[in-house]
């Protein structure tokens, strides 16, 4: 086998054609591909805008705040019906009364209840704390 | 583009001897090429780049099949029906030659002598010396030469 004849076979399968239904085969394979590629691209980048607007949906809404039971209000007491005053009942509520320094000193001085009698002379007096 | 399918078609067809193999090697080549997206600078290094990756694919490909179907039919019957034109017949036991070379071999021979690539191209493409291309070259052509002469076509 000579190097020309070698080289008219080598030429021969160069110049072979190539079947047009394996072209179109090819070409369809790679628009099938490209399709399949570009929805796969699609469904990503639907799922990574969904996730972006559900992670900025959650960060940017203001917070709720959090309800902490309060303890239950104190039930108004009433003056019992029998010492009920006339008028509208009135709740009673609870006072904190500061005894001042004044105050105690009032406090700390004798109560003295005088009682005048019917001769001018005889007059009673009650002395208590 | 045309130009580049037939040519990447023919290159995987004469390095795998398979249709289908060739059909699929061409459509991952041209899917590799649409996913690189960036154009290239000449109608050349298109072709180069494109060479490259169909001869890497059909490279991995003979890596991982047993020799193709196609091509064991053609050694066991075509190249026995003595009926057959001559030239049909030389055609046959060379492209059977071509299968039994070592793939490194079979695809430096394909892109020089087929596809008629620059020796410095086909250096390129395979990612070896010019001098490593024309020894590998050298060696596929007298192993065929030596099948043809065997066959006495």
């Amino acid at each position: 086998m000579s190097d020309e004849s070698l080289r008219e076979l080598f030429r021969e399968l160069h110049d072979e054609p190539v079947g047009a239904d394996s072209l179109a085969r090819v070409r369809a394979g790679v628009r099938r591909g490209i399709a399949s590629r570009r929805k796969r691209w699609f469904a990503f980048l639907a799922f990574a805008t969904a996730a972006v607007t559900f992670i900025a949906a959650f960060a940017f809404t203001p917070q709720q705040r959090t309800v902490t039971p309060r303890p239950p209000s104190p039930v108004p007491v009433t003056v019992p019906a029998i010492l009920e005053q006339p008028g509208a009942p009135e709740a009673v509520r609870p006072r904190m009364t500061t005894i001042t320094r004044r105050k105690k000193r009032e406090l700390e001085k004798p109560v003295l209840i005088r009682i005048e009698t019917a001769d001018p002379e005889v007059v009673i007096l009650l002395v208590g704390n | 583009m045309r130009v580049h399918e037939t040519r990447i078609m023919r290159t995987g067809l004469r390095i795998l001897g398979n249709r289908a193999d060739a059909e699929d090697v061409a459509q991952e080549t041209f899917l590799r090429l649409h996913r690189r997206g960036t154009q290239f600078e000449t109608e050349a290094a298109l072709a180069a780049w494109l060479y490259r990756v169909a001869v890497n694919l059909c490279l991995d490909r003979t890596r991982a099949r047993k020799p193709s179907a196609e091509l064991r039919d053609l050694k066991s019957t075509t190249i026995s029906v003595e009926s057959a034109a001559i030239q049909q017949q030389a055609r046959d036991i060379l492209l059977a030659a071509l299968e039994e070379l070592p793939a490194r071999e079979r695809a430096a021979v394909v892109l020089r002598e087929i596809e008629g690539l620059e020796t410095r191209e086909v250096a390129e493409i395979l990612g070896v010396a010019e001098a490593t291309v024309r020894s590998q070259i050298s060696k596929a052509v007298s192993k065929l030469r030596a099948r043809l002469s065997r066959e006495e076509v």
